[in-house]
């Protein structure tokens, strides 16, 4: 069972309302497995589920076990910050924290957990997220201004370096470059592709072609479940499901 | 477009009138302090600023004592009730179960609206001599009256005033502040937990991000502390202290002078002036802070 993530038939419910209905899911270490899937068919609540920032909800139940990178997440002795240093996450909103500056928002992490030691070395680790993340050229003489004012596509930029900063084991990514232009779409993707090399990439994606490009695995959600899963050349030519078909060839979705 | 455009000319000019209203009747209020202080003024200039002497008989009213009771109390109350809301405000916003809110809000609005006069007998009869027991003659005891002064019988004491002053104004600070806190966006939120913080390093970073409210809530204390009257001429102890900061030592603060005193003013020629020019004082300080404590927020 050596998986970056292992999801057993897990069910969630938030108020009441069943949102996530028996998943099962195998990840394996070092890919990029991306999830798709109709709008409201859960895919972030999963995210959510997996660093255990579901917690913040009011009526959250979570039944099933997930296992991250050796870890039982839903384990009474697990310390939730813990799994949270190891699974990063690009919200689907591009979340900056708006007082903070450029430069705070991705050195907070690693400064309040201590991932560096020197001053130095903060300045590089911050430096080196940035460049990763496409966006040092457009900040590196602003990086004392707020982030709130950074464009949309900046800030979602910002928050792919805030979580690469924490150099996290896996990285999950909610429709990450929903606000980017197909410069710095191609860009992230590119990245993706060479983040595999040291973690395990969880993305979420309403683009197929995105999916096609960038995932070595395909997950395809709905209402609550996972219909089909496998890797993306076989579940792109070959797909097992008459809605996974129809999704990807663009007809609901 | 125009009848909005106009609509809007229209409450710009209904502001601007309150505004001017606003402005005016605190000017007014001032030109009354300002004029019925004028023979004292005229007379002792800033004298009674710097000194310590309340002899009516001999026409005396120095009343640095009263000021530096008020400076005192209103300072001290101050950093207690930033403590006391800012902790009340983070208890009820990340650790009051939902369900339990309203109960726990309703206190705290009963706690803001009872009547001053109740808190000053509770002052009295059970926060001063406990303090006065467990505290004061303790601490005494080991030598600090020295420095801290001495406690009267009854536990009334500028420290008592101090410790009063701050249960009375924190619920209107941690209501303040709670509702900012409340008010942070569940994204930054979820952000910061993302991070892997843990709950009390999340707090800290949502304080850092409303302490503009924070310091609006401590400049509504130290307002309401300065002007604070009832009650705090009930545990003060008036009793003349040129020595301010002995704080187990009854003292006097500006308003409870006014209150204790005023009575005999008939009696005297200059008590009057004396009472008014100290009153004058007093809007200017609470003013002061109030317009610093805002500048530095918006600096921040
Ligand atoms: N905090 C919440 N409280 C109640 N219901 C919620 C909450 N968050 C999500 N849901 C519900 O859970 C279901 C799945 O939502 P989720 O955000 O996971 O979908 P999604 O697949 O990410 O959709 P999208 O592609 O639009 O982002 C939706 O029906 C939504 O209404
Ligand atoms: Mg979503």
């Amino acid at each position: 069972m050596d998986y970056a993530v292992y999801v057993k038939d897990l069910w969630v419910s938030i108020g009441g309302r069943e949102i996530l209905k028996g998943v099962n899911l195998e990840v394996p270490r070092n890919v990029v497995f991306a999830v798709m899937g109709p709008s409201g068919s859960g895919k972030s609540t999963l995210l959510r589920t997996l660093n255990r920032i579901l917690d913040l909800y009011e009526g959250v139940s979570v039944r099933g076990r997930v296992v991250v990178e050796g870890i039982d997440v839903y384990d009474s002795r697990t310390d939730p910050p813990a799994v949270r240093r190891l699974v990063g996450m690009v919200f689907q909103m591009p979340n900056p924290i708006p007082n903070l500056s450029i430069y705070d928002n991705v050195a907070l992490g690693p400064k309040i957990n201590k991932l560096v030691r020197s001053r130095k070395e903060l300045d590089e680790l911050v430096r080196w997220a940035l460049e990763k993340a496409y966006l040092w050229n457009e900040v590196e003489d602003r990086l004392d201004a707020p982030a709130s004012k950074l464009s949309g596509g900046q800030q979602q930029r910002l928050c792919i370096a805030r979580a690469l900063a924490m150099k996290p084991r896996v990285l999950m990514m909610d429709e990450p470059t929903s606000n980017l232009d197909a410069v710095a779409t191609a860009e992230i993707e590119k990245l993706i592709i060479e983040l595999k090399r040291d973690v395990t990439v969880i993305l979420v994606t309403h683009n197929s072609f995105q999916a096609s490009r960038v995932a070595d695995h395909v997950a395809f959600m709905y209402d609550g479940q996972i219909l089909e899963v496998g890797p993306t050349g076989r579940v792109f030519t070959r797909p097992a499901h008459k809605l996974t078909e129809r999704y990807i060839t663009g007809k609901f979705g | 477009m125009r009848a909005s455009t106009k609509r809007t000319a229209d409450l710009f000019a209904l502001n601007s009138l309150f505004n001017a209203v606003l402005i005016l009747s605190v000017a007014l209020v001032v030109a009354v302090l300002l004029l019925e202080s004028l023979p004292m003024i005229y007379r002792d200039g800033i004298g009674p600023l710097v000194t310590s002497v309340w002899n009516p008989a001999r026409e005396e009213y120095g009343f640095l004592f009263a000021l530096g009771g008020t400076l005192v109390t209103a300072s001290l109350a101050l950093l207690l009730s930033l403590a006391l809301s800012v902790g009340s405000a983070v208890m009820y916003a990340e650790f009051v179960p939902p369900s339990l809110r309203p109960v726990v809000r309703n206190l705290m609005d009963l706690a803001a609206s009872m009547p001053s006069v109740i808190y000053g007998l509770w002052g009295l009869r059970v926060l001063s001599p406990f303090l006065r027991n467990h505290l004061m003659e303790p601490l005494s005891a080991l030598g600090l009256s020295g420095i801290l002064g001495t406690p009267s019988p009854a536990g009334t004491s500028l420290l008592s005033a101090s410790i009063l002053l701050a249960i009375m104004v924190t619920p209107f600070a941690s209501a303040i502040i709670r509702e900012r806190l409340l008010a942070v966006p569940q994204h930054v939120r979820e952000a910061l937990y993302s991070l892997g913080l843990t709950k009390p390093e999340v707090v800290l970073i949502e304080l850092r991000y409303i302490r503009r409210s924070v310091l609006t809530a401590m400049a509504v204390s130290f307002s309401r502390a300065v002007g604070e009257t009832a009650a705090v001429a009930m545990v003060v102890g008036n009793t003349v202290n040129p020595n301010f900061f002995r704080v187990f030592s009854p003292g006097y603060t500006i308003s409870s002078l006014i209150a204790d005193q005023y009575p005999n003013a008939e009696a005297y020629y200059y008590m009057a002036p004396a009472l008014f020019y100290a009153a004058l004082v007093m809007f200017a300080i609470g003013l002061a802070v109030n317009l610093a404590l805002l500048r530095y927020g918006e600096t921040r």
